[in-house]
């Protein structure tokens, strides 16, 4: 085939539309996912909801999942939300279970999930239990570590050794009467560091106006970031099903083992939004094992090169590592059990 | 510095006019009926939706942007994984795309892609569990109809003899072991074009090769059994096969 019948192939058309339906048909969910989360990183209060937190670990790593049904942003947007509520006292344990189930267990992506695959509800279903299940889990998991210095960066954690110093002195000083300034014991003196890091802690709120036109450019830089990225995804997309021979998804596509292990990689690489991965996956159902596009759909809002760029800016790489290791062994398994006893 | 504060400026001023022209193509996919050709019906006002949004949203950011002065322009401060001007380059490049080359419908080497090839038409498609709609007249049921019914009573000796009409393209898998036999097609989806299966018959006709692949012929005749690669098989006797252009929508939903 020479070089201008290779560009007159229907197969070239093909790869447009089929770019231009992923990205116009999940253009509205992006849409939805970016105004949302801006308007609850403009308007809602975490502090608010730390004061709901259970006592024991693993029903806190559960509500740290669920958590995400509130903050229905993807994961660009949940790791400053993650960030915020290490700094004001919540465990990162329950951090972590947040940052793992809020990309997929929230109103917007299980209704684009729903819309993508309403000829396949098990895919849904599947996606919401097995994410929250995974987070919870994976949560509960770095409940055991009590020390923060091995999960946190040295910035985050020096942030938040001086909340809790600032908290406890408060917490001391509400025993005496009002008006009465007094230095409680060495570790307990508020100094004027502590007022500082207090004060920078919560962000100040500006006004009215000035908060929509802020949350406006908020709005206009999540759509240019997830928008580019969107595009890059669907091209992908679209290669994949014109330009890379039947024969060869079908080889890996077809193959319980292999099909999750090529999904889990290309979940990894290709980073797209959650809001909108189901439309990328569907170009997929076709040639790949049903457990691997779960594996897609669970692994890829959890572990990807632009959720784990996010995450170093939280944790230590190490700690990242272990997340990325235990998240991939616990989707492998579950979309195998899928792919043998599921459908 | 001064150059760094340039260059941000002239970013978010182009942030806003892609904001503005992305809406702008969705819209103007709404107003030419081209989004037919890309998603179900279902999600077409959605789609608009959010296109006159995100073009509200962009005349609003332009005026802002490009009228207020420079140094009222927020300096960029929101952790990234691709460099902001790649990002409004790629959105730039889909948006050209969009505007400069019309989306067509899905050829029939997607079709053979997607399994038309491998099997006969009538045991693929129908990826969404609807009931067949019951109609007395068969010359009525289009091809998605009749592969709806088949699955629902899969004895094809029971429709011998009925008359049929169906539109549908031509595809030409190289695989029917008959060179007066060719598989009239269509797609269905659900979602979106990414999921488009296709579903069809395979048709009986003298002069079956000097049909154009991809092109879409209104089909008349009688449904028979025939044995297709060691299969019993339904196929339509064609009587008349005559050329039709495009459907402005060519998908089953």
């Amino acid at each position: 085939m020479d070089s201008s019948s290779v560009f007159l192939s229907p197969l070239w058309q093909d790869g447009i539309t089929l770019f231009l339906g992923i990205v116009v048909e999940a253009l509205p969910f992006l849409l939805l996912g970016v105004l949302l989360s801006g308007l609850i990183s403009a308007f809602a209060s975490e502090r608010q909801l730390l004061r709901w937190l259970p006592q024991q670990a693993w029903l806190q790593s559960l509500a740290g999942g669920v958590l995400g049904f509130f903050f229905p942003v993807c994961e660009c947007g949940n790791v400053a939300v993650a960030r915020r509520l290490i700094l004001k006292g919540m465990p990162p344990h329950v951090a972590i279970s947040f940052l793992l189930a809020a990309p997929v267990f929230n109103p917007v992506v299980i209704v684009a999930t729903w819309v993508a695959f309403r000829f396949q509800p098990e895919i849904v279903v599947y996606r919401v239990v097995l994410s929250l299940a995974i987070a919870t889990v994976v949560g509960w998991m770095f409940s055991a570590q009590q020390e923060l210095e091995p999960i946190l960066q040295p910035s985050l954690l020096e942030q938040v050794r001086r909340n809790r110093a600032i908290e406890r002195s408060e917490s001391s000083a509400s025993l005496l009467s009002g008006g009465t300034f007094v230095l409680g014991a060495k570790g307990n003196v508020r100094t004027a560091e502590s007022v500082y890091a207090a004060a920078i802690a919560v962000p100040p709120l500006v006004g009215g106006r000035q908060r929509w036109r802020q949350l406006i450019d908020l709005w206009a830089a999540e759509l240019r970031e997830l928008g580019g990225i969107l595009v890059l995804g669907a091209a992908i997309a679209a290669v994949l099903q014109t330009a890379v021979p039947r024969q060869w998804l079908l080889t890996y596509g077809q193959d319980p083992v292999s099909s999750i292990a090529v999904m889990l990689l290309l979940g990894a690489l290709v980073s797209i939004c959650s809001t909108v991965d189901s439309f990328f996956a569907l170009a997929f159902v076709s040639t790949f094992t049903p457990g691997a596009i779960l594996a897609f759909l669970v692994f890829g809002p959890m572990i990807d090169l632009k959720g784990i760029g996010l995450m170093l800016t939280a944790f230590k790489p190490r700690a990242i590592a272990y997340l990325c290791l235990l998240i991939a062994q616990f989707t492998f398994t579950a979309a195998l059990l899928v792919n043998y006893y599921g459908s | 510095m001064q150059r760094r504060q340039k260059a941000v400026v002239w970013t978010r001023r182009l942030e806003a006019a892609v904001l503005l022209l992305l809406g702008g193509l969705l819209l103007y996919y709404r107003a030419s009926g081209k989004l037919a050709l890309l998603i179900h019906p279902n999600y077409v006002t959605l789609v608009a939706v959010a296109g006159a949004l995100l073009a509200g949203m962009g005349v609003f950011l332009s005026v802002e942007r490009w009228w207020r002065s420079p140094r009222q322009i927020p300096v960029e401060s929101h952790a990234t994984l691709l460099a902001p001007n790649f990002s409004l380059a790629l959105l730039l490049l889909a948006i050209a795309i969009g505007f400069f080359i019309s989306p067509q419908p899905l050829s029939s080497l997607t079709a053979m892609n997607r399994g038309a090839a491998e099997g006969l038409l009538s045991q693929q498609g129908t990826l969404d569990p609807q009931p067949f709609r019951v109609q007395f007249n068969s010359e009525e049921r289009s091809l998605t109809d009749w592969v709806r019914t088949l699955n629902a009573y899969p004895d094809p000796e029971a429709y011998v003899g009925l008359a049929a009409r169906v539109q549908g393209f031509v595809i030409h898998p190289g695989n029917l072991g008959d060179h007066e036999l060719f598989l009239a097609a269509q797609f269905e989806i659900v979602c979106c074009a990414a999921d488009a299966r296709p579903t069809g018959l395979p048709v009986r006709w003298s002069q079956a090769q000097q049909l154009v692949a991809d092109t879409w012929y209104d089909i008349r005749g009688a449904m028979a059994v025939e044995d297709v690669r060691g299969e019993s098989q339904l196929v339509i006797q064609a009587e008349r096969v005559n050329e039709i252009p495009t459907p402005a929508s060519p998908y089953a939903y």
